[in-house]
């Protein structure tokens, strides 16, 4: 503690605050990644399957959701925040704080995801796909035990991708009132000029990021080509 | 029995239609191997997909076993139905399409699992089709750690699982070395002969052909253009792409290299060159030695070949018979009469 408050006075001082913003910053990330995840993952397997040579073609079902997100892909998050409030305050009642935050992350979030499980799931030779349906799997069996189960280690790199720019996401959130570190690091670091606020935000970012990316290239390494746990029958 | 007739599908792209499968007919019997030959192009690929409804026809009729899976003017497999049909279809295919992520017990276990089958059943079902694949051991591996010959052993063991009466087989040897090929040939030729499988292979390869199928189908443009007995196609093969084929699969196939080389020398004036084909009912070697004896011919082998057909064996030779014109003309008269036919080339 001595040796923090010698390197890092403004943050000891400020403490309490700090760990209040990492806990936004922590519940801001896990709901809207949540939620992103399941949306995105949703939506990518609809645009894979509905596209043209795909198994369950739909030209109106891929272009309309094909035309939404590559709309909200388009705008920046910035942007994104400002233009939904009305949305988010009718939503949730507050366009503030942790809870005002959430819709307008998952909106930022959805459409970069989606992209990126498309790309995932593209990667899935069509050849197994084939294999598939000539053993007599159906649609929902085909998304499943092809689709989704070959692509995991893809499906867990982009994750890590897009849970990385969603860290992102929440600092911009936060500098429109939604707290977490983001946040702290422009009221308490750069608004009161307290340099060692800043330095010990982007360390602590820094590692987060290092982290999950290093769990997420250790995942996607160990289910290439393998099940995580591999099974053994005798 | 499979059944085709009268079979068209045509793709339309923007770069104009390609006609992939052109008014094909051909009845495939129950426990037969049935190959189809062709270059790439020719439209095997996407005839045998026609069967088991992987492309949609355009028009005409596929019934296997009795059941219907296509007619243009009546009643067509869809959704539930034809997922169920396609278990009685299996397919294998030259990239073998295991999943990566499975282990080769929940590959092969694939068309078994959500069935309502016990894990106990799917367990020595898995193993009775490991044990017809001689991969006992290998039942954790995964495909990464397979052989090409291995993953193909695999896939067939997937494509059997739920007991279908037919397997379509699309290039699945094209991928192999010399040596895996002729295992899995082997093993194809022993579960058509073990589970009485009727099986429709597709190559482009006359030595696949040659070594298993009791009948063919040559196509050419979306055609079959000759069709029959493998052993009567070898013997007496109709049309020019069909010949381009047996010769690329025997050496008396380089003849025309030879000609062009002018490699083959021999005097024009007094001997012929002559190819023989001696069929199961030609009498063989001995007629060799007799006719040079009888008709006091020389005759000169340049190029010779034995093949093992699954209807019996066929020889083909080329050579040159010289001698007097007259005793020439006598021998190829001799040897025409005892089922030796003879073409003269020069
Ligand atoms: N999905 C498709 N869309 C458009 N054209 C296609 C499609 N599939 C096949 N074709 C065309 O149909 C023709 C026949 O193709 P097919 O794959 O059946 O040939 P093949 O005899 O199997 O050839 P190969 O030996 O190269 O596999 C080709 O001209 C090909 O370009
Ligand atoms: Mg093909």
């Amino acid at each position: 503690m001595e040796w923090l408050k010698s390197i890092a006075p403004n943050l000891v001082a400020y403490s309490k605050n700090f760990i209040e913003s990492c806990e936004q910053t922590f519940q801001m990330l896990l709901l809207s990644g949540i939620i992103s995840f399941a949306i995105g993952l949703l939506l990518g397997v609809i645009l894979t399957i509905t596209k043209k040579d795909g198994i369950k073609p739909n030209a109106v079902i891929f272009h309309v959701l094909d035309i939404i997100v590559s709309f909200f892909r388009a705008i920046p998050f910035l942007i994104l925040l400002i233009f939904l409030i009305p949305l988010t305050r009718s939503v949730v009642g507050t366009a503030i704080g942790v809870k005002g935050a959430i819709l307008p992350l998952v909106f930022g979030c959805v459409p970069f995801f989606t992209r990126q499980v498309q790309a995932a799931l593209a990667g899935v030779d069509p050849g197994k796909v084939e294999a598939a349906k000539s053993m007599g799997s159906g649609t929902v069996g085909i998304i499943f035990r092809v689709y989704l189960h070959e692509a995991v280690p893809d499906l867990i790199r982009v994750t890590v991708i897009t849970a990385i720019s969603l860290i992102g996401l929440t600092t911009m959130a936060g500098a429109v009132g939604a707290g977490g570190i983001g946040a702290f690091a422009i009221n308490f670091g750069q608004g009161l000029n307290h340099t060692d606020i800043i330095y010990v935000c982007v360390a602590l970012l820094l590692i987060i990021v290092v982290l999950l990316q290093g769990i997420g290239d250790a995942l996607a390494k160990n289910t290439t080509n393998k099940t995580l746990v591999n099974k053994k029958y005798k | 029995m499979i059944e085709i007739r009268n079979l068209n599908k045509t793709f339309k792209d923007k770069n104009g239609e390609v006609v992939a499968v052109k008014d094909v007919n051909l009845k495939i019997n129950d426990g037969e191997i049935y190959g189809i030959i062709g270059y790439s192009g020719a439209g095997k690929s996407t005839l045998i997909r026609l069967l088991n409804l992987l492309e949609k026809p355009d028009s005409g009729y596929i019934s296997i076993n009795g059941q219907v899976i296509y007619d243009s003017e009546g009643e067509t497999l869809k959704g539930r139905e034809l997922n169920l049909a396609r278990k009685g279809i299996g397919m294998i295919f030259q990239s073998f399409n295991l999943l990566d992520r499975s282990n080769v017990y929940d590959n092969i276990a694939y068309p078994l699992k959500y069935t309502g089958k016990s894990k106990e059943e799917i367990t020595s079902r898995v193993k009775e089709l490991l044990e017809l694949i001689g991969l006992e051991d290998k039942i954790n591996a995964y495909p990464s750690q397979l052989s090409g010959g291995q993953k193909q052993r695999v896939a067939i063991a997937r494509a059997l699982a739920s007991n279908p009466s037919v397997l379509l087989s699309d290039e699945a040897t094209s991928a192999l070395d010399p040596d895996a090929t002729e295992s899995i040939l082997n093993l194809l030729q022993e579960l058509n002969e073990k589970l009485h499988l009727t099986i429709v292979i597709i190559t482009h390869e006359m030595s696949v052909i040659k070594r298993i199928c009791e009948r063919v189908s040559v196509m050419e443009n979306g055609e079959v253009v000759e069709e029959g007995d493998v052993y009567q196609i070898f013997a007496n093969p109709q049309q020019p792409i069909t010949k381009k084929f047996i010769n690329s699969a025997s050496p008396v196939g380089k003849l025309e290299q030879l000609l062009k080389d002018n490699a083959i020398t021999y005097d024009n004036e007094k001997g012929k060159l002559v190819k023989l084909t001696f069929g199961k009912d030609s009498v063989g070697d001995a007629i060799i030695s007799e006719i040079s004896r009888k008709f006091n011919v020389n005759l000169n082998i340049v190029l010779a070949n034995v093949d093992n057909l699954r209807e019996g064996t066929l020889g083909n030779m080329v050579a040159v018979i010289s001698g007097e014109e007259e005793k020439v003309k006598e021998t190829i008269e001799y040897l025409e009469s005892n089922f030796v036919r003879v073409e003269v080339i020069k």
